[in-house]
Formats: C-alpha cells, structure tokens, sequence
C-alpha cells in the first residue's frame, strides 16, 4: 500500500494546511500563556494588567478552540479517507471549509490582539467565555460565527464521504474512525446550536448596537450548552488516535471495536445534557436541574473509563506481542523510546488525574470550594492541555510522515519534548490544584490583596506561585521544541523517506458489535431527546423571569481607549 | 456482544463508583443540607437598584435571634458595603446583585463562593461559626481592575458584638 | 536486575516528579514539615542516586526496544 501522501495527494494537502494553521496558533497561543504565568505568579511580569486580560483572551481561544479543531479537522480528515479507502467527493467543500475557519480565525484575532494597542479602538478583553455585559468588538464574534460555520461545512463533508461510501456498500459496517467522526460530528451540531444561537441572535447583533439591552444568564446558559460539548470535541480527535493508533504504537492491536462504538455513542448522547454543571452557582437556575446535570455528568464517567480499561488492554497486548511478561514487567517492553507512543502513555497518566479532579468539579456541593478558583485551570490543563494538546502533538510524530513522506527530524528530541510537557504539566497543575484550594481565584492578573492572606495547609503561598511559573515556563519551551521539531521535519533536512504505516484490525472487530449501534439516527434522537429534557425548563425560565432581552442590563465595553459609539 | 470478563468487572465497577458519587452528593444535598445557589432570589433590573429597600443601603441587618441578612452590591471593582460584620455563631442570608457585569463573591478558604450577575439577586445562608477575619474575592473576570476586587467579613466573637454593622 | 535503557531512565524520572512533589504533602500528615529549601534538592539528589545506581548497578546493556 502507498503512503497516504502519495495516495491521496490533495486530501493530504488540506490537512497539511490544517495542521500549519494549529501549530500556528499553538505557538502564539503558548507565548502568551508564558507570559501569564510569569505575571500572574510576580516571578516577572512583563505586561501590564489590563494587557494581562487581553493575553489570556487570546491564549483561551487560540488553543482552546483554534489549536485544537483545526487539529481536529485535520485528523477527521484523514480518518474518514483513510478507513473509507476513497477521496473526498468534493474537495471544494473541503477548501471552504478551511477557508472560512481561517477567515473567522484571523477576525477575531485581530479584535484580541487590538486590546494591545490602546490607540486602535478595538478590542475583545472578554476572554474566551465572552460572558455578556462585557461586549468585544463585533468582529470577535463575527470572527467566531465564521469560524464555527467552517466547522459545520467540514462536517457536513465527512458525512458526504461516508453516504458516497454506503452506497457502494450497503450491507458493511461503518468502518470505526469513520464511525468515531461521524458521531463526534453529530455530538457538534447538536451542542453548537446553543453557541450559534447566542452569537448570532444576541451577542452579535448586541456588539452592533442593535439590542440595547441582553440576558446575562441567558447568554451564559446558551454558552454552557455548548461548553461542555466542546471539551468532547477536544477530546474525541485523541480518542480517536487512543483507540485506533497507540495500539499499533504499542505492538498490538484494539482489543475491542464494539466497545469504542459505545463510548462514542455514549459521549453523543451525554455531552450536551451537562452543561448546568458549569453554573452550579448561578442564580436564576432552580436546584432541581442543577441536580440533573449532576447525575448525567457522573454518567458521563463511564466513557471515559471505559476508554481507560481499552486503551490499557490494547497497550498491554501490544507488549506482550513484543515479548513482555510478568504482571507488570510487560510495561517495559513498551516501544518507550517512541514519542508517538510515550507522548501519548503519558497524556493517558496525566488524564486520569484531571479525570479524578473533574469528579471534585462535578461534585454539585462540592464544588462550592473549587469554583472559579485556580483549580479549574488546573484541572483543564490536564484534561484539555494534556490528554487533548500532548496526545496531538505524540499522534503529530506518526501522522506527519505520513502526509510529507518525510521522517521525523530527531526521535530522541521529540522524547525530550513530550517528557518535558508532562514534567512541566505535573509542576504547574499541581500547585494550582493547591492554590486552589486555598481560594486564589482564576483569570486574575496577579492575585495580591491587601486585606487577607491565602493559607494553605502546606508551605508557602510564593512556594505554589514559583511552581506554577516553572511548570508553564517547561511547557513553554516543550511547545517550542514540538513546533521546531515539526519545521525541521516538514523540510526536507535529510532524513530518510517515510514508509506506509497500516493499522492493524482490532482483536475483537466490527462484527463483533450489534447493528444498532451504526443506527445514528437513533443515537441523534435520544440526544436531542436528552437535551430537550434538560435544557428546555431552564431556559424558559431564565426567559420568563428575565426577558429574553433583559430588562436595561447595559453593554460593558471591553475597549480600551477611545469608545466610539458601541457601548454605554 | 462479546465483553471481556475483566470489561464486565471493570464496567460494574465504574457504575458503583458512579452510583456511589452521586450518592455522596446526595447525602451532602439532603443530609448534610447544604443547598445550592437557586432562583429563590428572585431578579432586579439594575435600575431598580436605587430604589430597592435592599440594596439603596447595603448592609447588614438583623432579623432573628441569630439570623441576619446582608445586602451586597458587587460591582467594578469593589463590594458594597467592603467589610461586612457579623457575630459568631450567626446565620446570615446575603442577597448579591451587579449593576454591571458578572462578578463572583468568595469568602476565601470557606466553601462560602456564588456568581453574581446582573438582573438576578443571589441568595444563599451561610453560617459563621467560627470568629475571624476573612478575605471576600470577585473570582469572576469583571474586567481591567478584576484583581483589585476584594472585600472581608469580620466574624466578631459573640462577647464583643454590640448589634453593631 | 536489568539495567534500564536511557528511555526508560527518562520515563522513571517524569514519574517519580509528581510522586516526590506529593511526598511532602504526605510527610505533612505525617506530622514532618519540610521546608521547600531543604526538601528540594534533597528530593533531586535522592532521585539521582537511585537513577545512578539503576545505571551502574543494572546488569547488561540494554535491550534495544
């Protein structure tokens, strides 16, 4: 078989482009995070305060959206067209697409980084919740609605893959990443109904002058239907590499296909009904469906678990192919060595952590003492900026040889580069885990006040802030080092041609699997079943008790110099 | 479909794990009676702000033998009133509402913390049983001056309260 | 017992980071408060030595992975 590159030259040219525009954003993403952390924690600021805000705008949506669906589409695309065996039907849509995602990209960028220059009357300092008073631009949010509609058309195209590919087949299986994007896809457009509503019914047309008055609860609810999908959005691509990928790194196979179908059905139908789980300390929201999104979000461990028990069964008969033995020695018969493979055993590790300190979050009662404090970050720096970011970067060092038929510039550096993430992730997480709990608050520019001190059981509060500056200064220099890495791999510095890397059948495969799990328009009704329970009473009452445009709550305009007609 | 002997294990095990979870935050719910942030606060349209008998005044009042609620205003970038006096052993209901944008109210190292966000009243009793000083925090982003937004509550031993504010 | 390869090295010392950093939080309950400045470095020199003794110590080369 060919390598990917030659056998579908054009496919792999867009998720090459794909590729180019995460890694970009990733970069300037991690310098600003950089620059945060070294602010935040008074080891040496750099910025000022206001430019603080303006910094962590930017750092939020560039990696927490741009650096992770450009990825994302990146991977889809090559899963669908790999495991389908054909090319895209059309790669105009394809090149829509991307084109729209970059378009919508740049716009709001550029409204972020106007925050910086106080004589261009733009900005957007309302961070990447962009919670209503505070009013960016409206390019901010044209930007967005671009960039999301990007998405939808990718997505739309994925499924004309697939519909040109049953058709030639029509009694098979649908092939399992194929599967795994299509579900995912389908998790998207449901979820993103709440945030395209928000942006262009109200935050839009508000930043325009249109509506002189907005919901602020409603306008955050809207947000969080879509804010916790979101992070299965992140999620999936690297589940996807988990289930379908490591074990070949690992020297086996999937040890299960009908139980990866699961976990994606069950992400799709549980993902959205969650979303309160982020306002458990909101008013306006009765207890009754705060406790809803408690239990559905305890369920929705239960993917993620059974991701954990499948992906270390397929790792551990991998090794044993390999020659492990033992209970436990089999672990040093893993291709350690690989940064593909370690890069993403470690994401793994670093997972489960985030994975536990995310049942602290969902914990209704509990997380009284968590919210908005520094644990969150904390805890989705492992989720999302480890499981997601690391596992793309591992998954990165076997899949781009495979789309420029080049090998990677230095294995031993790309060792170094994954190893130093999780060091630097373990540092800086950790000690905001605990300077969480000792109640120092979330996107703060330097969180020094002058009527109390932060106790903590354990050392000093400056022991936790200089750990938090060495962790974000490692991942710093990792991010650096992964994207020189992909330059240098990317040119052709000499090394040698990449060959074809297959992916082996799963041990237990698709036949294996119930029919009614390919059912996807059974699995979208429940889903929407399940979001209409959860979320129509709510918004009918925050619609009922607050209007639907609220009653003269006033635009905040985050601008900073000149106000020139958008605002109070 | 074909599961695993150790996937069933694993798969019952993660269902009690979970059944257990949610039993735990029952317990807090309903045993414990820790009860969440609601609507029961009801809403206010900022302008109405002023002419509110709560919030024209913010302060601290009594209203039982060791009940009292407190009107509070958050807003950019300061609480009102900033300190807040209270005795030990009291149970206090406060009643939060922002003319501006969202703000949080942390009483920090307590499990004391709510969103505050504009044309909604946040309600929640928090008892203090313990004297002290302790800091308040906005722990929601409210804009350029977010970092400077504190507040304290000065928990007064019972033998030093006076009914004072 | 067989002398980790240079990986496998790296790998044990990015797993014992968080474990040594949790290790003083459980010297804490055990009533032992060990000030950041001695704890450290004491923390890093102990890892170097087990690290030292795998790789002077362990028998063989190292199987090629």
């Amino acid at each position: 078989m060919a390598l990917f590159r030659d056998e579908y030259p054009a496919e792999a040219r867009i998720i090459r482009l794909a590729l180019a525009s995460s890694f970009t954003a990733l970069g300037i993403g991690a310098l600003f995070g950089l620059l945060q952390a070294l602010n935040r924690t008074g080891v040496l600021p750099l910025i000022s305060p206001t430019d603080y805000y303006t910094a962590l705008t930017a750092h939020g949506v560039l990696l927490a959206l741009i650096f992770t669906i450009f990825f994302l589409v990146a991977v889809f695309t090559w899963a669908v067209v790999r495991s389908l065996e054909r090319g895209l039907p059309d790669l105009r849509l394809a090149k829509l697409a991307y084109g729209l995602m970059v378009i919508g990209t740049v716009t709001t960028t550029v409204t972020i980084l106007g925050g910086f220059v106080p004589e261009i009357p733009m900005s957007a300092d309302v961070l990447y919740t962009m919670y209503a008073p505070m009013q960016a631009h409206p390019g901010f949010y044209g930007g967005l609605a671009l960039f999301l509609i990007g998405t939808w058309v990718a997505g739309f195209d994925w499924f004309r893959a697939w519909w040109g590919w049953r058709n030639d087949n029509p009694d098979e299986r649908i092939p399992l990443q194929t599967f795994m994007v299509l579900t995912t896809t389908l998790m998207w457009y449901i979820g993103t109904i709440g945030l395209a509503i928000e942006v262009l019914v109200f935050l839009l047309p508000w930043s325009l002058g249109i509506w002189e008055s907005i919901n602020p609860l409603l306008t955050r609810t809207l947000f969080w239907y879509f804010g916790h999908m979101v992070v299965y959005f992140w999620l999936l691509p690297a589940y996807l590499l988990w289930y379908t990928v490591m074990p070949k790194l690992a020297g086996g196979r999937l040890f299960s296909d009908p139980l990866a179908r699961v976990v994606f059905v069950l992400f799709l139908l549980l993902s959205t009904p969650v979303g309160v789980h982020h306002q458990y300390l909101d008013p306006g929201i009765a207890e009754g469906f705060k406790f809803i999104a408690m239990t559905n979000t305890m369920f929705l461990l239960l993917p993620s678990l059974l991701t954990a028990f499948t992906v270390v069964a397929s790792i551990e008969h991998g090794a044993r192919q390999r020659g492990g033995t033992g209970y436990l020695g089999w672990l040093g018969a893993l291709p350690w060595r690989k940064p593909a493979f370690t890069g993403m055993a470690l994401a793994g590790i670093l997972f489960a952590a985030g994975g536990f300190s995310g049942m602290i979050n969902a914990g209704m009662n509990i997380n009284y003492l968590v919210h908005n404090t520094i644990w969150i970050p904390g805890h989705f720096h492992l989720t999302v900026g480890t499981a997601v970011a690391l596992t793309f970067m591992a998954g990165t060092y076997w899949l781009l040889p495979q789309l420029t038929g080049r090998e990677i510039f230095s294995e031993r550096l790309g060792l170094t580069q994954v190893v130093l993430w999780f060091v630097g992730m373990t540092f800086m997480s950790n000690a905001m885990h605990r300077a969480g709990l000792a109640g120092i608050p979330r996107r703060t520019a330097d969180p020094t006040y002058t009527g109390f001190v932060f106790e903590t059981p354990l050392g000093a509060i400056s022991e936790l802030r200089a750990q938090i500056a060495l962790g974000g200064t490692l991942l710093f220099v990792s991010a650096m080092l992964f994207l020189l890495i992909v330059i240098l791999s990317w040119m052709d510095r000499g090394q040698p041609a990449a060959t074809h890397d297959p992916l082996p059948a799963p041990l237990s495969g698709a036949e294996h699997s119930p029919p009614i799990l390919d059912n996807l328009k059974l699995w979208t009704g429940i889903a929407v079943a399940l979001v209409i329970l959860a979320y129509t009473l709510p918004f009918v009452a925050i619609v009922s008790d607050g209007g639907l445009l609220g009653d003269g709550i006033r635009a905040s305009a985050q601008i900073i110099g000149p106000l020139l007609g958008v605002g109070p | 479909m074909d599961i695993h002997r150790y996937e069933r294990l694993w798969l019952a095990g993660a269902l009690v794990l979970i059944v257990l979870f949610i039993g735990t935050i029952t317990y807090g719910a309903v045993v414990v009676g820790v009860e969440m942030v609601s609507a029961s606060g009801g809403t206010i349209a900022p302008d109405e702000i002023p002419n509110d008998d709560r919030f024209s005044d913010p302060r601290v009042e009594q209203v039982g033998e060791n009940e009292y609620e407190a009107y509070v205003i958050a807003r950019q970038f300061l609480f009102q009133p900033r300190q807040l006096r209270v005795p030990e052993g009291s149970t206090v209901t406060f009643y939060v509402t922002s003319p501006d944008v969202l703000h949080g109210f942390e009483v920090v190292g307590t499990n004391a913390n709510m969103m505050v966000i504009p044309g909604q009243v946040t309600k929640a009793t928090v008892e203090f049983e313990e004297a002290g000083s302790y800091g308040v925090v906005c722990n929601e982003y409210c804009g350029a001056g977010h970092h400077t937004m504190e507040g304290s509550i000065e928990v007064v031993p019972q033998s030093e309260w006076e009914g004072g504010n | 017992m067989k002398r980790p390869s240079p990986a496998g090295l790296l790998i044990l010392v990015a797993f014992a980071i968080p474990v040594l950093i949790e290790f003083r939080t459980v010297l804490v309950w055990l009533g032992v408060d060990v000030p950041l400045v001695v704890y450290a470095p004491s923390a890093a020199l102990a890892l170097a030595a087990v690290v030292a003794a795998l790789w002077v110590f362990g028998e063989g080369n190292p199987t090629r992975a």
